[in-house]
């Protein structure tokens, strides 16, 4: 029996790799590329942006808009900073001012960071447990390291959680240099931290559904408008002194593939019927204050007069900070 | 006889393959480390524990899962009873699960799981099989005579497995023990999802520095500690490697079940129930449960993305993503690694070039793409193929480990008849040694597939928005508290277990 030559089938298979190869580097290239009508806006994971929204916001501009979302705030912003050389989308909703720092230190943003929404950090309390109990609710994040407050508490790590971080630069702007003290007060006081605002809130907190054992909770100013009973009186409310000024932001990233479609998509936030959804959405107030605000919001949930976190460098101190409040509770 | 010497020029594609995807991006990330403060990286606190905590799971992990093995094995592999192919191929079923999903599988038996204890649980889940397989064949293929002579004097099934047995086996439990440290090492998913800040491993190490803390430097400084790592462990398994037991070789027959085995009946159905039913059908029941009572809502809601919107995708296109990409992989891995395999039956040079991958994580791979391919013309990144490509550069070792073995033990004469008829060697490649070991080909397949399926440490750099996997959604969904993300976990993660089995069962039988 004949084969056929040795030196043909080799020289066949060579030519058949490098067709393969070159086939495999013209698909690379051109799944690389994305389309001109294409924009994409990379948030956060608790952004909320209806289908019908996205739609309209399609049919009123004329381009196609693709949401990416990218775990909590912390985990975009790393994510854009992994990828700045190349990035991966258009325009960012949701670094905030505990990152604007980090975002801009990097060079993340062409232009300057937008503000869309607020909310305010702020302890709450659960009104019924310290009725029962014939305590006086506290007023003031001071009173939480009085003997009357011993383990009553329950805060998030601020390694772990923005709630967290956001208290605990509450207490760097409030107290200076004191703060070290504050927190080891606070630990002596018998304070409990938990990983994330989902535990503490739902699983500790005595005034929520979890029916936890701690009266008091790092939580928003906005969350006691969620308890309200069918009495239609909240079970909770926030102790207003010592609370932390959270503003959103959105922006246009550098080296966008389309800027002009990314100024659409920030407009397009910042009108007047987007803004309108934050509270019920996303429980953050909008920015454009002549927006409605629900009623119950009102009444529960009123914003703090005075409030902290405008006057913090957390790209530069947050690290000396976490390694002070983590030499306490580590 | 006049021998030919192989064509050179082919091993030019599977080297400028690797190079261009595996040591590129790799030597890229490693030697960033060695500019930097490689030692005082390296001998830090949190990278010794991160290293001492990888070593002593992986090492109680794999230990546990031969111990547990070895009467299984026995059962298994030295009885015959009526069904004893579906139980092998059951047991073989954690194996090939998704990372992830095996994480979950704890999640559905102890929700709070989080905790070193767990991570080792989920280990022995996964591993427990596949240390009775490897095991299991070798005894199978031990020469029988001896442990009939000791029977024969009178030596009980217990004390001829200890003494005349086992110190035959050693060899094959000792690489049985090492393949499975080295999976029991690099178990990204599991320890992510189960581990506490305590319990960190080098890959979370690496992950957390190169996205949390965004120090490449250190980042690259382990993943310089995890090659040498790798190439510790590659070369001890070199020298107590045994060939994986041939088809040609002289076996004994096994022998029916009877009374005396009782001791073992009752030992492997208790382990079959505890490390394989309680956690399987523990998670299927809670994927039909929803707010408190029976339902199929679970996984209704995986046709959506989540109520309030969570993820990117729905789990139907995030499976489209993984069967997608999973093609891709399968291509390339067969080819590539079919390729390597053959070259490497006719010189065994540079194997560990090629088996190098394997030891390495592909949290690794998703990391160096990230960073070398990230800008630049040639925009691999952004593209959706660099996932599928990451994830071959793991097959292709597992295909090269599956066929390489069968390869050599074709009967040489074979082949020097075909050469003597002139055949060349594309051909007796093609119509000799391919046909012959078809069957590894297809088992080689479905750990491509199944590989490729449950990538979870590329994936999570790589592929996000709408490009998600599976893997990235359930992460998404088990990372988050919730009732809802419960239990579409569950949901997802028991049509992975049907679908992983049903490959396994067909591949097996």
């Amino acid at each position: 029996m004949k084969y056929g030559s040795k030196k043909v089938s080799y020289k066949a298979l060579a030519a058949v790799f490098i067709v393969i190869a070159l086939i495999g580097f013209a698909a690379i290239y051109t799944t690389g590329k994305t389309k001109p009508k294409d924009v994409t806006l990379i948030t956060h994971d608790s952004f909320v942006m209806s289908k019908t929204q996205v739609q309209d916001f399609d049919k009123k501009t004329g381009y196609t808009l693709h949401l990416i979302k990218a775990g909590d705030a912390g985990a975009l912003v790393n994510r854009l900073i992994l990828t700045k050389t190349m990035p991966i989308a258009d325009a960012v909703f949701g670094i905030d001012n505990t990152f604007a720092g980090k975002a801009e230190a990097n060079g993340l943003i062409a232009g300057k960071l937008t503000p869309t929404d607020f909310g305010d950090v702020c302890m709450n309390y659960d009104k019924t447990w310290f009725a029962a109990h014939h305590v006086a609710p506290p007023t003031s994040i001071d009173q939480l390291t009085a003997p009357a407050y011993k383990g009553l508490t329950v805060v998030e790590d601020p390694n772990l959680s923005s709630t967290g971080l956001s208290f605990l630069a509450t207490t760097v702007e409030k107290y200076g240099a004191n703060y070290v003290q504050y927190w080891k007060a606070l630990n002596a006081n018998r304070l409990k931290v938990d990983n994330g605002w989902e535990n503490a809130y739902y699983t500790d907190f005595s005034g929520s559904s979890g029916h936890g054992k701690y009266p008091i909770v790092l939580s928003y100013a906005s969350s006691p408008a969620d308890e309200i009973r069918s009495n239609g009186v909240s079970e909770t409310a926030s102790i207003m002194d010592g609370c932390f000024k959270q503003t959103e932001y959105v922006g246009v990233l550098k080296g966008a593939r389309n800027p002009t479609a990314a100024q659409a998509v920030i407009d397009y936030l910042l009108a007047p019927a987007f803004q309108q959804t934050f509270p019920s959405t996303m429980y953050m107030y909008p920015i454009d204050m002549t927006q409605p605000i629900p009623s119950s919001w009102k009444t529960a949930a009123p914003l703090p007069g005075k409030t902290y976190g405008d006057n913090l460098d957390f790209n530069h101190d947050e690290k000396t900070w976490l390694a002070a409040w983590s030499a306490i509770f580590g | 006889m006049k021998t030919r010497s192989h064509p050179r020029s082919l091993w030019v594609a599977p080297f400028i393959f690797f190079g261009i995807f595996f040591y590129l991006p790799i030597g890229k990330i490693s030697t960033q480390g060695l500019s930097g403060a490689f030692w005082s990286d390296l001998t830090s606190h949190r990278t010794l524990s991160a290293l001492w905590f990888t070593v002593w799971q992986a090492t109680v992990s794999a230990g546990l899962s031969c111990a547990i093995a070895i009467p299984l094995a026995y059962f298994l592999y030295r009885t015959t009873f009526s069904g004893y192919r579906t139980f092998r191929a059951l047991i073989s079923v954690p194996f090939v699960l998704p990372n992830i999903v095996v994480a979950i599988s704890m999640k559905a038996i102890f929700p709070g799981a989080t905790g070193a204890i767990y991570i080792i649980l989920a280990n022995i889940f996964m591993n427990y099989g596949m240390a009775t397989r490897l095991i299991g064949n070798a005894w199978k293929s031990l020469d029988s005579q001896c442990e009939s002579a000791a029977a024969l004097d009178g030596a009980g099934r217990l004390r001829t497995a200890i003494s005349i047995s086992l110190p035959q086996l050693r060899k094959s439990i000792a690489s049985a023990f090492l393949l499975i440290f080295v999976y029991c090492a690099a178990n990204f998913g599991i320890v992510l999802t189960l581990g506490t800040p305590r319990t960190r491993t080098l890959e979370t190490e690496i992950y957390s520095a190169a996205t949390y803390d965004l120090d490449f430097k250190r980042a690259s400084s382990l993943v310089g500690l995890q090659i040498l790592l790798a190439i510790l462990i590659l070369t001890a398994a070199r020298f107590v490697t045994l060939r994986p037991a041939s088809d040609t070789r002289q076996r004994s027959f096994p022998r029916r079940l009877d009374l005396r085995d009782l001791p073992v009946i009752i030992y492997s159905i208790a382990c079959f129930t505890l490390l394989f039913l309680t956690p399987v059908l523990t998670l299927i029941a809670r994927a039909f449960r929803h707010n408190f009572q029976w339902s199929t809502s679970n996984f209704t809601l995986l046709n959506s993305t989540q109520t309030q919107s969570l993820l990117n995708i729905s789990f139907g296109s995030a499976a489209f993503n993984s069967v997608r990409n999973c093609l891709v992989v399968l291509l390339l891995s067969l080819a590539i690694g079919g390729l390597c395999s053959y070259l490497l039956t006719k010189v065994r040079i540079a194997e560990i070039f090629f088996l190098l991958p394997l030891a390495l994580s592909s949290v690794i791979l998703g990391y160096g793409y990230l960073e070398t391919y990230g800008s630049g013309i040639f925009p691999l990144r952004s593209s959706w193929l660099v996932l599928p490509i990451a994830q071959s550069l793991v097959v292709i070792p597992l295909v090269i480990r599956f066929l390489l073995p069968a390869l050599t033990d074709i009967n040489k004469e074979i082949i020097e008849s075909a050469k003597l008829d002139q055949a060349d060697q594309f051909v007796i490649w093609w119509r000799i040694q391919m046909p012959l070991v078809r069957r590894t080909l297809l088992i080689a397949a479905s750990y491509a597939v199944i590989t490729s399926i449950g990538d979870f440490g590329a994936a999570n750099f790589l592929a996000y928005g709408d490009q998600a996997t599976l893997p990235v959604v359930l992460y998404q969904l088990i990372s988050k508290p919730g009732a809802y993300n419960y239990g579409m976990a569950m949901a997802a993660s028991s049509i992975l277990i049907v679908v992983c089995g049903a490959i396994i069962y067909i591949s097996e039988l």
